[in-house]
């Protein structure tokens, strides 16, 4: 059973981190828009969950306005970006910094402990209870509702709509040549990009009962670490390439965030934990690419 | 070539009027004690006014024999350097300095014996080269006690063998703090479980983790972890694991129990130091603080089934019911 607490908090916080890494293969293998908004809409979308909940607003509403202010991050990017020509690294850089301040100034502080404040976690409490240190109930809730978002989502991009929105990231000539009006698009595609990875904060505070103003540090690469992961080990010809791209960000990040609560768990010299994760990230790439020279090899004979 | 004579002339004057005047000045009877400390804080403030209780104590009492002159940087480190070089410049007979910038710029512009409070490593801050004392120079630092806060694990939970210990090694102080808690594990009984974090996000899967193999957690002085211990909270409450820190606004915010150094007992320990330098003492060792005061959270043992024994509740400074 201890040998299963690895595994459990790798899919709980993978689950939760699936959203970010949702967006971040989004924004990235559809709109062609490499966004490093999502360090801050992640954090807003914590901070002003953290701060409406503190006010004894339900959880429901501060999760939706948590969203809404992600989505409103995302939308920034993107208009920074078709408005003044801003480049598109630079404008997610400039976004993380506002959303870094704004979010001080929203939790009126560093750091809001949520303890005492019921989330939805409490609800699947009486499953989570059946073993002394695994989550079950947490686990199934999440997956239910990852699997749900990410066949909504899929439905969503392959609808009229969605297919417009794809044109817009692969391909803004020919977008633009049959009418489609590409800011528009990019604008909307981002916004709603950033809401999920607000989404991803507002679970990890509800999860860990605190928001800080450092947590969205480091989660675009770990979202990147996730993404690549993914795109290497699922089969990428059996399905649509934007079906591929979402199976890949939600397993990727279940496989990575298993991975480091492995590399926590050997306990390998504590202080190198960042090189650890590096290294296990490179290993699977190495041995899905060592695979694949082989199969080629085997095929040229 | 004259007048160049002149001047040195009368730069010599001057230096005996001052001579003079400071011969002139009451002298043995009249003491002149110089305090300058960083800014207004309710520790910093506690620490001032129990060194002037504890000199009065020892015989210099304000108005009668000892007159101060004190100085408040209000918070801004770049003032310390003035206000050093200004009061040495009034030529006391003792500078005391509050926290260590005030007690670093003092300790460079000083001309008269120094004594300093509050400062947390007096020798790697460059204060002094070693805690036994110099010649012109001691005081008291606030170290956190960590031997004392390690005791309190035992007395609180006296079957805590293995002890939880999450950290951040990139957070400043951290390496020195976990040095001092690995060299005092063993001789207190301890077996420590380490894990080390980067995130305040990495902090609930390593308490999780370390919750299967440990007996109570211990976080110290570590910000990172602070900022991420409602994390380690949860689990601890979950499994029922007494969850321990290093001072009393984490208790506030649910740790189990804290002990920390207590400012009042830190000056009126630099009061004395004060008394001894006066009276012409030299060489003083460093006094290093203990820990005095006592938190506990009510709440927080009940969520982690522990039984506080009465005599520590008794010698409690004070006992929260509520997690913030």
């Amino acid at each position: 059973m201890d040998l299963l607490v690895p595994v459990d908090t790798g899919l709980i916080i993978g689950l939760i981190m699936a959203w970010s890494v949702i967006a971040l293969s989004v924004s990235f293998r559809l709109l062609n828009f490499p966004d490093l908004t999502i360090e801050g809409s992640l954090l807003i979308g914590a901070s002003v969950y953290a701060a409406l909940v503190k006010l004894d607003t339900s959880p429901v509403l501060a999760t939706l306005c948590g969203m809404l202010s992600g989505g409103l991050a995302g939308a920034l990017t993107g208009f920074f970006h078709v408005k003044y020509r801003i480049n598109k690294f630079l404008a997610g850089i400039i976004v993380v910094a506002i959303c870094f301040t704004a979010s001080l100034r929203i939790m009126g502080a560093s750091n809001i402990g949520l303890i005492k404040y019921r989330t939805v976690f409490d609800l699947v409490e009486s499953f989570d209870s059946l073993t002394s240190n695994l989550h079950l109930g947490s686990i199934l809730l999440l997956a239910t509702v990852v699997t749900l978002g990410a066949l909504l989502i899929y439905a969503g991009l392959s609808s009229q709509r969605g297919i417009r929105l794809r044109v817009a990231g692969s391909n803004p000539e020919y977008a633009r040549s049959l009418g489609i009006s590409v800011p528009v698009y990019l604008v909307a595609g981002l916004a709603l990009t950033n809401s999920l990875a607000a989404l991803s904060g507002i679970l990890l505070t509800m999860f860990q009962g605190f928001a800080d103003v450092n947590m969205g540090q480091g989660s675009l690469i770990i979202a990147l670490a996730a993404l690549t992961i993914g795109e290497r080990l699922f089969p990428k010809t059996r399905v649509s390439y934007h079906l591929f791209v979402l199976i890949a960000a939600v397993g990727g990040s279940l496989l990575y965030q298993i991975l480091v609560a492995v590399a926590i768990r050997l306990g390998l010299a504590a202080t190198d934990l960042k090189m650890v994760t590096a290294v296990l990230v490179l290993v699977v790439m190495a041995m899905k690419n060592a695979k694949h020279e082989e199969l080629l090899s085997e095929e040229f004979r | 070539m004259k007048s160049a004579v002149n001047w040195s002339r009368c730069l010599l004057l001057i230096t005996a009027i001052f001579i003079l005047a400071a011969c002139n000045k009451p002298g043995k009877e009249q003491k002149v004690i110089a305090i300058a400390t960083l800014m207004t804080h309710p520790s910093l403030d506690a620490v001032l006014e129990n060194t002037k209780k504890e000199l009065a104590l020892q015989g210099f009492v304000e108005g009668k024999n000892v007159s101060y002159i004190i100085k408040n940087a209000n918070g801004q480190i770049s003032a310390t350097a003035g206000i050093a070089s200004e009061l040495a410049s009034r030529n006391p007979d003792l500078i005391i300095a509050i926290t260590t910038p005030m007690a670093q710029a003092v300790a460079k512009k000083a001309n008269c014996p120094v004594v300093f409070a509050a400062v947390t490593d007096p020798v790697g801050a460059g204060i002094l080269a070693s805690l036994k004392g110099e010649k012109n120079i001691t005081g008291t630092s606030d170290a956190w006690p960590y031997e004392d806060q390690m005791k309190l694990i035992k007395e609180i939970t006296p079957g805590a063998k293995r002890l939880g210990v999450i950290y951040d090694p990139g957070s400043p102080g951290s390496e020195s703090s976990m040095k001092q808690i690995r060299s005092l594990a063993p001789s207190l009984g301890f077996q420590l479980l380490e894990r080390a974090v980067n995130s305040t996000n990495d902090v609930y899967p390593a308490a999780q983790d370390l919750s299967g193999s440990v007996d109570a957690f211990y976080l110290a002085s570590d910000n990172t972890v602070i900022s991420g211990m409602t994390a380690a909270l949860k689990v601890a409450s979950k499994q029922k694991i007494p969850l321990y820190v290093g001072d009393g606004g984490t208790v506030e915010k649910g740790g189990l129990a804290a002990v920390s150094v207590g400012y009042p007992v830190l000056g009126t320990e630099t009061g004395k130091l004060a008394a001894r330098a006066l009276k012409g003492e030299q060489n003083i060792p460093v006094y290093i603080s203990r820990g005095t005061e006592i938190y506990l959270n009510a709440k927080s043992a009940e969520l982690m089934g522990v039984k506080v024994p009465d005599e520590i509740t008794k010698k409690a400074t004070k006992i929260y019911t509520e997690i913030k």
